[in-house]
């Protein structure tokens, strides 16, 4: 769905117009940040990445062409900010085996894993565990909603790869949840 | 149409994003197949368990001070970076590339058959590297020169052939990890206390033998 709304607003900006830039940023600041939750299952990264999003949105906006709706340029951002994330993640946990002190950024609070229970653990877990490409068409899928048309244009993959990718997540989360579901009964 | 058939319609099927179409089969297909219908039960099971992840909201204020803490950064982002002094640099290269190297002996170990993969392909694989990694057996010798004449960091040594292995191994590191130039930029990152003890840990090791 292209937002004209949207349109408007970054033409007002290229002209100038600093305000506009506010209005795009109020508009989906919170569809980016769940975004990236979803992908980094962290709220304290989420919150952080979302500004950087956007603070890379306002450095290269001149360049948007409008080939795309405004939000699958910002969600390519977002997306690409947290694979990117995800991969320094790895590599601090690898630092680890030289006795560095690891940053426990996925740990979060005390409070907030009680509150997690253990469904939301479970469901972690398995979000966790999917390879990047199935984890990142899952989420812009499922839980944003995104035609393949506009997840194929965010992962710069075919639509049919992008169909294989949410099916095969779907796939594996099936296995991995409903194996948890049934130990609960 | 067959179970396999059915089951990659399912999900879309229970989504209600299948073309018209394909229902028909599916639902004739499902009236007559107990195994497909538990499948549908369990497609129906895990969208429930799916839509039951919340999303925890931020702090109370960060939205109230998204505007204004964006705004700062954008700002800061004008500025011009700090500039870390020659001998901190150089420091961080070698540091970075001795991970590199590390880094792709585990992969070596751990992964040996997309290494095999790679080298078949290399001519293709190098082609498409970063720019910054093709030359990182120069840069090797550059901080090994360098090393030599500062600081001894234990007995390094690479024949021409650990050289062309480094680089071919840098190469998978930039295509499904990390590029040299983020490891640089994450051990930035660290306080100095946290690289100075990197730095000790690596030492103790001998990359001669790892390699
Ligand atoms: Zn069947």
């Amino acid at each position: 769905m292209i937002d004209q709304d949207d349109f408007q607003l970054v033409r007002r900006f290229k002209e100038g117009e600093e305000k506009a830039f506010n209005q795009l940023v109020l508009r989906h600041q919170k569809r980016i940040y769940n975004l990236i939750y979803r992908m980094t299952r962290n709220r304290e990264d989420a919150a952080d990445l979302s500004l950087e999003v956007f603070v890379r949105a306002y450095k290269s906006l001149k360049d948007f062409e409008e080939r795309s709706s405004f939000y699958v340029w910002i969600a390519k951002i977002a997306v690409n900010l947290s694979l990117n994330f995800l991969k320094r993640e790895k590599f601090r946990s690898f630092l680890s085996i030289f006795d560095i002190e690891e940053r426990t950024a996925t740990s979060g609070s005390a409070a907030e894993s009680m509150e997690r229970g253990e469904l939301k653990l479970a469901i972690d877990r398995a979000i966790r565990s999917l390879p990047t490409r199935q984890r990142t068409a899952f989420v812009l899928k499922y839980y944003q909603e995104m035609s393949h048309q506009e997840i194929a244009e965010v992962m710069e993959i075919t639509e049919g790869a992008s169909k294989a990718n949410y099916f095969q997540a779907i796939q594996k989360l099936q296995k991995l949840l409903v194996q948890y579901r049934e130990r609960l009964k | 149409m067959k179970c396999k058939e059915i089951h990659f319609l399912l999900n879309d099927y229970f989504e209600g994003s299948l073309p018209d179409e394909d229902i028909t089969g599916v639902r004739q297909h499902l009236s007559e197949c107990e195994s497909c219908r538990l499948k549908l039960k369990e497609i129906e099971l895990i969208h429930n368990v799916l839509t039951q992840d919340s999303i925890p909201q931020p702090e109370e204020n960060f939205w109230v001070n998204f505007l204004p803490e964006l705004r700062s950064r954008i700002e800061e982002k004008r500025k011009p970076r700090k500039i870390l002094v020659p001998q901190t640099r150089l420091a961080l290269g070698f540091l970075s590339i001795l991970l590199v190297a590390i880094i792709s002996f585990q992969l070596f170990r751990t992964d040996q058959r997309k290494l095999a993969e790679m080298k078949s392909n290399q001519n293709v694989e190098i082609a498409v590297a970063d720019p910054n990694l093709s030359s990182s057996a120069d840069q090797l010798a550059d901080a090994l020169s360098a090393e030599s004449t500062q600081t001894s960091t234990g007995g390094v040594i690479l024949s021409e052939e650990e050289k062309r292995n480094l680089d071919l191994t840098g190469t998978l590191l930039a295509e499904d990890y990390l590029s040299q130039k983020e490891i640089g930029s994450i051990l930035d990152e660290l306080s100095s206390e946290e690289l100075k003890k990197l730095e000790e840990n690596i030492n103790q090791l001998k990359l001669t033998n790892i390699l």
